[in-house]
């Protein structure tokens, strides 16, 4: 899953508020709020950075250990891929919001 | 070919033509849209009402709210219930509903396409209330039964723009509340209506949490974009029309006071937002 590429679904529609994402996600129009590290996560889901990029960025920016970082946003990458909000793909995508 | 009878009405600001081979229905719909009849305006928006006695004649029948499904595509808006069913084309401005001899269905049919319509053009269709106070205009947002025609009732020596649904759109830079025909429980009772086509620019939203004592807890940006979107009467499938809301609602939170209000049952909050 590291070398895995992230995009952002490009039905959903979302906006950045005061660091937080608020996410519309169609199928069942519900309303996502996340926090300022899941925003990042989310944001960096260009279509051209791989998950291990991502994980890297977020050590980065945040005071927090690798280790740490590695397993959540593994959960979380995975868990926005089974709401339909992110989407992996193993070559990098056109398609960047 | 029979004779196709209409009538245009405003809502929003937008002209509607509501046209049916039906003439009773077209009568109905002049008798229900009184006050915001416009027979001089260009429609923009054309609505086409086939009579289909197979459907409710009551959007509310059998106590329960009406249930409307939409799905999108390719600029074509779909929406069925039990008492119509209907197609809103967004790049034609044409509509097609297939509803019995009654004006309920036809305000669902109305309030769906300004629904996906009014964040094209600025706005958008809240569950809010709309209260002229002293030249004010506030909402009261919340879902059903958390008091929006209760605060209409207790507001009753103001005039009231709408006690269920708002239209809300910008007009001259400013957001502004329409006159509504999207009534709930205020307007049988005959209290201070102002059905009217003009609109009146938004001081304060409200959102409404029943409690013992009355106060005004302030929101933040995101809070308030959050109850807006919360409140908003339809989200339609459609990325496009969800990225207009979002942008909306954000711009809506930081140009009008937004707060909930913690209320009971007399009219003392209006204190509390006078001086919010």
């Amino acid at each position: 899953m590291l070398n895995m590429y992230v995009s952002k679904n490009k039905e959903i529609a979302y906006r950045v508020i005061e660091d937080e994402a608020i996410i519309l996600t169609p199928e069942d129009g519900m309303l996502h709020n996340l926090n300022p590290v899941a925003t990042v996560i989310f944001e960096s889901a260009n279509g051209k950075r791989q998950v291990k990029d991502i994980i890297g960025k977020i050590c980065e920016e945040f005071d927090i250990e690798e280790r740490v970082a590695h397993r959540d946003c593994l959960n979380f990458i995975e868990d926005l891929v089974h709401k339909k909000m992110l989407i992996l793909s193993g070559k990098p995508t056109k398609f960047s919001k | 070919m029979k004779k196709r009878n209409s009538v245009v009405i405003s809502l929003g600001g937008i002209p509607i033509r509501i046209q049916s081979s039906s003439k009773l229905l077209v009568d109905l719909a002049k008798y229900g849209f009184r006050g915001f009849v416009s027979p001089d305006l260009k429609p923009a928006i054309t609505v086409s009402v086939m009579i289909d006695d197979t459907r409710d004649m009551n959007a509310y029948s059998y106590g329960k709210p009406h249930h409307t499904s939409v799905v999108s595509d390719s600029g074509k808006f779909f929406a069925k219930g039990s008492s119509y069913s209907g197609m809103f084309d967004i790049h034609s401005l044409e509509g097609e509903v297939r509803q019995s001899i009654a004006i309920a269905p036809l305000y669902l049919f109305l309030r769906f396409i300004l629904s996906v319509y009014l964040p094209s053009q600025g706005g958008f269709v809240l569950h809010s209330n709309s209260i002229l106070k002293d030249g004010k205009c506030f909402l009261f947002s919340g879902k059903p039964q958390s008091g929006k025609s209760t605060v209409a009732k207790l507001s009753s020596e103001y005039e009231i723009l709408s006690d269920d649904f708002s239209v809300v759109k910008k007009a001259n830079g400013s957001f502004c509340a329409f006159g509504s025909p999207f009534w709930g429980h205020v307007e049988a009772k005959g209290l201070n209506i102002r059905n009217t086509l003009g609109c009146v620019k938004i001081t304060g939203i409200y959102f409404l949490s029943k409690d013992t004592s009355v106060y005004v807890e302030k929101l933040g940006r995101k809070e308030s974009v959050l109850e807006i979107i919360e409140n908003m009467a339809l989200l339609a499938k459609d990325c496009k029309t969800n990225s207009r809301l979002l942008s909306l609602a954000d711009e809506f939170a930081c140009s009008v006071n937004c707060g909930v209000l913690h209320f009971r049952l007399d009219n003392s909050f209006w204190r509390c937002i006078d001086n919010a």
